[in-house]
């Protein structure tokens, strides 16, 4: 399988969409266009890799675990879950004058601007409304019925509250998160929603300019 | 006795505090609009200051052709402080700077009353509830409403004299002498899209105040309702730039002044003004810049009430703000 030729770039930097798709009783991830775009065209899919993927948490009922993460193209997850949750880490990324690499700026000549990209993504199938994953996390706090609610969405960062998340429907942005780490979002299409959050903190060490935290909300809306 | 001073002293008051402000973040850009003259219905954000100035420049219609004591044009400046203490209330200090002209080129200028108002902000989604932190754009889209309240404190002079060693009319005095109260509310809508809906009312009331020459004054009581319709014209999102239009009706209602606990002729009435302006904000900034004119009038002694509000050939409205 080709591998490392497309990597999961911060979503809402470069517009690029991460869902997971459900198909009978599977859940398959999937990255590219979920929506048709002006710049994009129609829903589209391209290939990932998938040792990028560190970690699938599936919640069904109050039992939370973890899955073991397939390393084929595409994630096919086959279990059942009220919640599912894919945690990535696509490494460093650094824009040199001859292009984007995937690499820590410590291993680049003529760096321009460097960051390490950290995403995820939450498929809810039954509203817990509680959070089960790690690093940055949308935790939907209503049951939105139809086009026209409000997903009220509460932000958090490793499980806290986080002020000043950037929260996007599609591609559009729409708000920040408060300092309760709360923001409201309201349902403009049918079928599966894509709202995505990020934020950014310094990096630690040499290797990056800044971490991006971006993860993504998947519920589905019928009418 | 001129009421040339009072129905505008604190017109601005009103309507001056909480619009122009613009919105950093992400929302700025695509938020509701603000009128140059209604008041929108914005609250600071928490742990910010608002710098505030404006200008109410007004030129009246003269009755007669000589050179006399009628009023020439007036200069209104507002400086105002803003500060957010939560997201659903701010807090502001103003201190006017007024010039009084007549055609005889007798002019009163100087600092008047200071005025202390608070704005509490509230709006309605699946019922009423404070104004939250970290509203989001679809949030902007639901009824918000401001209640305010305003004191004036006399801090200004209420006994300028003229050359002869005689009072200024109350009107043309840089005080009220008492303090001065007024109670309002607005309401804005956004429709997601270039429109704004604004409107605002309010109720304005004076204490009597006896000047050293024994005369007890108490001006009239004010009603202000107004309505706006905002556009947003252009953006530039690279360049931080939004240009926004607007239209407004302005309506006023004065009572009768009194002195000596005598209702007074040539004072009072109703005027409706409409406003035509502009917006424009960039990064942290916002100026704006409307004509105003009195449309329809309906003044107690129409013939006798020149320099009163309704009398204005028109009104220059500027203000400039900036939120830190």
């Amino acid at each position: 399988m080709k591998k490392s030729l497309i990597f999961f770039f911060p979503l809402i930097l470069f517009g690029h969409d991460i869902w997971i798709e459900k198909k009978g009783q599977e859940y398959r991830l999937e990255y590219g266009h979920l929506y048709l775009t002006p710049e994009h065209g129609g829903k589209k899919s391209i290939e990932y890799d998938p040792e990028k993927i560190e970690e699938i948490v599936c919640k069904s009922g109050e039992e939370v675990k973890e899955i073991e993460a397939p390393r084929t193209y595409p994630v096919v997850i086959d279990s059942r879950c009220d919640e599912i949750f894919v945690f990535m880490d696509n490494g460093y990324f650094t824009k040199t004058p001859y292009g984007t690499k995937n690499l820590p700026k410590n291993e680049v000549r003529m760096a321009l601007e460097s960051w390490k990209s950290i995403e995820s993504v939450k498929r809810i199938e039954k509203n817990s409304k509680e959070p089960i994953g790690k690093g940055l996390e949308i935790v939907l706090l209503n049951d939105v019925k139809k086009v026209g609610d409000k997903a009220r969405l509460l932000l958090l960062f490793d499980g806290r509250p986080v002020e000043g998340a950037v929260v996007a429907y599609g591609d559009n942005p729409r708000g920040m998160s408060g300092s309760d780490g709360r923001v409201n979002i309201k349902i403009r299409r049918e079928g599966l929603q894509n709202i995505k959050a990020t934020m950014r903190k310094g990096c630690d060490d040499d290797r990056c300019d800044e971490i991006v935290y971006t993860t993504t909300l998947n519920i589905e809306v019928d009418r | 006795m001129k009421k040339l001073l009072v129905s505008t002293a604190l017109s601005a008051i009103s309507l001056f505090a909480h619009h122009g402000v613009a919105s950093p973040g992400v929302v700025g850009l695509e938020g509701p609009g603000a009128p140059v003259e209604t008041t929108s219905s914005a609250t600071l954000p928490e742990g910010k200051f608002l710098a505030y100035m404006k200008l109410d420049y007004a030129s009246y219609e003269k009755f007669t052709p000589v050179i006399d004591e009628e009023t020439d044009e007036s200069y209104y400046w507002m400086y105002g402080l803003g500060y957010g203490f939560t997201s659903y209330f701010s807090g502001y200090v103003f201190s006017p700077y007024y010039t009084k002209r007549l055609e005889n080129s007798e002019e009163t200028s100087g600092f008047h009353d200071i005025n202390l108002m608070g704005v509490v902000g509230f709006k309605y989604d699946e019922g009423f509830m404070l104004v939250p932190a970290g509203e989001s754009l679809d949030d902007l889209e639901e009824w918000h409403f401001t209640a305010f309240l305003n004191i004036s404190l006399p801090t200004g002079n209420s006994e300028l004299k003229k050359a002869d060693g005689t009072l200024y009319d109350a009107g043309m005095q840089l005080s009220f002498g008492g303090p001065s109260f007024m109670a309002g509310v607005s309401a804005t809508r956004w429709f997601g899209n270039e429109w704004t809906f604004v409107a605002d009312s309010s109720y304005n009331t004076f204490t009597e105040h006896t000047y050293s020459d024994g005369t007890r004054v108490k001006f009239a009581d004010e009603i202000r309702v107004n309505t706006a319709l905002t556009y947003r014209l252009y953006v530039n999102t690279k360049k931080r730039l939004r240009i926004d239009t607007n239209l407004e009706a302005n309506y006023l209602h004065l009572g009768r002044d009194e002195e000596n606990g005598i209702p007074q002729k040539a004072t009072g009435g109703d005027i409706l003004y409409n406003t035509a302006g502009f917006r424009i904000f960039y990064n942290n900034v916002s100026a704006a810049l409307g004509l105003k004119v009195p449309v329809w009038t309906r003044l107690n002694e129409e013939d006798l009430q020149q320099g009163s509000e309704g009398k204005e050939k028109y009104r220059v409205i500027f203000s400039f703000s900036s939120l830190f």
